[in-house]
């Protein structure tokens, strides 16, 4: 009897934990092959921007905050914080428990080494100046800063040289791209990397979730598929040949000319981002020509945006007009000093701007590259729009690796076409346009003031303010042409669920394959 | 005849010298550089530059040149800028997919084209003569990445019997391995195959056109006698030279196929090796396709006077 009686406890017992642990897993089962068309080198992302290595590296490695599904920062590794009041002093307490792929469990020290290492080889990192981070106790660190850090949470989760948490020992004193080891504390672990052909990922038996629902990169994560493999295809027409044909699950963005035959085939499902990017026109400040206002506002009244738009995505489903430099459909966005300036399409007013330019049928160097569509043909389309208001527009064609050294040097280009992925938060923008140090050598001292002082509010509404002014600032002095928003479609092949719709990233946690 | 083999391998090394200064100095002339290309978009003008110093991208020439010199004579080509591993190691996991590749195509381009080409000979004139010659200038001229589009889209989307890209190592998976590198060898095996055809008919015709074909026949010798005994031999030395130019330019890499296939391989390596400006590759990869090259042609001229006892080197 006693036996009996003990017998059930013990399974009322387990099955009341089976069916009450959070952290209780299907084994994962299965191999989700996605393409990518570059391999990445080794997934060293603390140093590094590129998609094809954050791609697997954010499956690999996690950060202090994550971006939400939402755009706002989301405690990932930390388990809280809390701020001072006078905004100098950041306190940070980790979440306990979590593991590494090698088994350790991180703690502060790991923190610590992975920040001293994001300061030295990321240009956030290198931004932060005096700021001093301190281990309070084994889970616990503190940041100290000498004046207010209003983008301290965008720091801690950007994903473009993120700051991932590394065990200490993989990462102090080593320089970047030198990572010897890739030990993060994802959901899933680095396998194998065969230069050009795939990186391979396996789940992580040891992870330990975040418990909750998913959302975008923060949330609760799962790995229901046991392998990943992003294998490198580089012609976009294998890879749709590939997802047809069930060779690869998942395109991560899909050519615009291949969306109408994926949309047909009822093997495949699509996901619209809406937006992925913004593509524009950035002025060099530093020759003749970008540096006259009268001059770039000439450029931005003859424009026609939907006609570039459509030369880029030929499909009017497939991006849209909108003048603020922070997408549409986040917290940030603002359309500020846009009105009667910004999509004119008034070449009579840009006629009348060249003249008080006293443009004088000057040549318009324009940077061209072949065989990226979007620097192609948008430096077409510009170079027929102009010259109907009677501008001179020269294209220099390079390759794409020439295009990336010539726009490094100042006397080698007028106009250059150049993008923006969803920006989670504005401050990004402080790379192009702060104090001519950007490429195009903008030096707005207005600019560069409100980015100061957004930067440094802690208050976010305030910060809000402050960037619907920097839109209204950029719109006016013309640093650059917002031409159009893109949207970016995703296709999975339909046994793939679980995905998250519309999320700017791909990310395969909590994927499953039926 | 020893001695010339010798002086001929001997040979061999102002010209393997020759190629490597031709690959520094070709690649210190085009514009771009590896600091720019590795960096990310965000990088800054500063970091770039900080990149080149690093990478001694203004060091004087002739420092660069003797370091270059050093790699090359130590068969130690560096690291690769891109992957931060030795070159060596790259090339080596690279060198299997083309290998299979260029020795599967040449296999089958051998196989259809020489027969193909003593049929059409034997048929001079003929409709089959015609049909097989129009046949094998279609798949010469078709440009390769469309005919691999076409059979891709076809075989493996339509049909789904072949895998559409990738490569899988021959120790890993034998016949799959194979399957994979069907659709690329048939579209890099008939072009050859045209090629061979044609060379193969024409020099055919063109022996049996001599005198002593002429005096078999007025002797009563069958047409397959004198063709297969007599003229097939003689007429193979051209055709040898075109299978011999075409295998090096196989191992070489298949640039556009290796791409269009996703085929990890030399000629797709050299292809993104540009794009990234990855110097010490792109030296390792010339001084590699020189060196095969060089070495087929010598073999070439080995078995031209084993083919040809006439033909002796003074």
């Amino acid at each position: 009897m006693k036996i009996k009686i003990l017998s059930l406890i013990i399974f009322i017992s387990f099955t009341t934990l089976l069916i009450t642990s959070p952290y209780v897993m299907a084994k994962p089962k299965g191999t989700i092959i996605a393409a990518i068309s570059g391999s990445p080198p080794h997934l060293d992302i603390m140093a590094n921007t590129t998609v094809e290595m954050w791609w697997p590296a954010g499956h690999v490695y996690e950060q202090l905050f994550a971006w939400g599904a939402d755009f706002a920062p989301t405690p990932m590794l930390a388990e809280s914080y809390s701020v001072s009041e006078d905004d100098l002093t950041w306190t940070i307490k980790l979440r306990k428990g979590v593991r590494f792929h090698n088994g350790e469990v991180m703690d502060a020290d790991d923190v610590l080494a992975s920040i001293a290492r994001w300061r030295k080889v990321s240009n956030t990192g290198k931004t932060w100046g005096n700021t001093k981070v301190e281990k309070v106790n084994s889970h616990t660190i503190q940041i100290n800063l000498e004046r207010p850090k209003g983008t301290m949470l965008n720091d801690l989760s950007q994903t473009s040289m993120s700051l991932v948490i590394l065990p200490a020992e993989d990462v102090r004193g080593v320089p970047a791209n030198e990572l010897k080891r890739f030990i993060g504390t994802g959901p899933y672990q680095f396998d194998k990397l065969i230069p050009d052909q795939v990186v391979k990922l396996k789940s992580f038996p040891g992870y330990v979730s975040r418990g909750g629902k998913p959302n975008g990169l923060a949330g609760g994560k799962e790995a229901l598929i046991e392998n990943i493999e992003f294998r490198v295809i580089k012609e976009p027409s294998t890879m749709l040949a590939a997802l047809l044909a069930g060779g690869i699950h998942v395109i991560d963005t899909l050519q615009s000319t291949d969306v109408d035959t994926v949309r047909k085939n009822p093997n495949i499902k699509t996901d619209l981002i809406k937006p992925r990017y913004w593509w524009g026109y950035s002025f060099n400040f530093a020759r003749k020509l970008g540096a006259n206002l009268y001059f770039r506002q000439a450029v931005q009244a003859a424009i026609n945006h939907d006609e570039i738009a459509m030369s880029v995505t030929g499909d009017e489903s497939l991006y849209r007009l909108d003048c603020g430099i922070s997408h549409l459909g986040t917290f940030w966005h603002s359309t500020l000093g846009c009105r009667g300036v910004w999509d004119v399409r008034d070449q009579e007013k840009a006629k009348r701007l060249l003249k008080k330019a006293r443009y004088n049928g000057e040549e318009l160097l324009v940077i061209g590259t072949k065989g990226n569509i979007f620097y192609d043909r948008m430096s077409t389309v510009l170079k027929s729009q102009l010259k109907a208001v009677g501008i001179n527009v020269k294209i220099d064609w390079y390759d794409y690796a020439t295009m990336r050294q010539v726009r490094n040097k100042k006397d080698t280009w007028d106009v250059l076409v150049g993008g923006w992925g969803t920006t989670f938060d504005p401050n990004i923008y402080k790379q192009a346009w702060y104090k001519g140090t950007g490429r195009g050598w903008a030096d707005i001292p207005e600019l560069s003031i409100i980015m100061d002082q957004a930067t440094e509010a802690s208050d976010v509404n305030q910060r809000k303010m402050y960037y619907a002014e920097m839109n209204r600032i950029f719109t006016e002095q013309i640093p650059m042409i917002k031409a159009f928003d893109g949207y970016g479609v995703r296709a999975y092949r339909k046994e793939v669920s679980g995905y998250q719709e519309g999320f700017k990233m791909t990310t395969f946690w909590n994927v499953s394959l039926d | 005849m020893v001695r010339y083999f010798l002086a001929r391998i001997l040979a061999l090394i102002p010209i393997l010298i020759i190629i490597a200064v031709v690959a520094f100095v070709l690649l210190r002339l085009i514009p771009g550089d590896p600091a720019s290309a590795m960096l990310p978009d965000e990088a800054t003008i500063e970091e770039i530059e900080s990149m080149r110093i690093q990478l001694g991208y203004y060091d004087p020439m002739y420092v660069q040149f003797f370091r270059y010199v050093e790699t090359i004579a130590t068969f130690n080509f560096g690291d690769s800028l891109f992957f931060r591993i030795p070159v060596t190691e790259v090339i080596s996991m690279k060198m299997e997919p083309t290998f299979f590749l260029a020795l599967y195509s040449q296999i089958l381009a051998i196989i259809v084209g020489i027969p193909v080409g003593i049929w059409a000979a034997a048929n001079r004139g003929s409709f089959l003569d015609q049909l097989l010659m129009t046949t094998s200038l279609v798949t010469l001229s078709v440009p390769s990445f469309y005919l691999g589009l076409v059979l891709m889209l076809f075989v493996s989307v339509d049909l789904g019997l072949l895998p559409v890209y990738g490569y899988v190592s021959i120790t890993e998976d034998p016949l799959l391995s194979i399957k994979h590198l069907v659709l690329p060898i048939l579209t890099l095996g008939l072009a050859i195959a045209g090629v061979i055809a044609r060379m193969t008919r024409s020099s055919i015709l063109e022996v049996l056109s001599l005198d002593y074909i002429k005096t078999a026949y007025a002797k009563g010798v069958s047409t397959s006698t004198i063709l297969f005994k007599h003229a097939l031999g003689n007429a193979m030395i051209p055709t040898l030279a075109i299978i011999a130019l075409s295998f090096s330019a196989l191992l070489g890499g298949s640039a556009v196929i290796e791409v269009v296939f996703a085929i990890p391989g030399l000629g797709s390596a050299m292809v993104d090796s540009v794009h990234r400006r990855d110097y010490p590759m792109i030296q390792a990869l010339l001084i590699l396709f020189a060196g095969i090259n060089v070495l087929i042609h010598l073999l070439v001229d080995f078995i031209y006077a084993f083919l040809d006892p006439r033909i002796r080197y003074n």
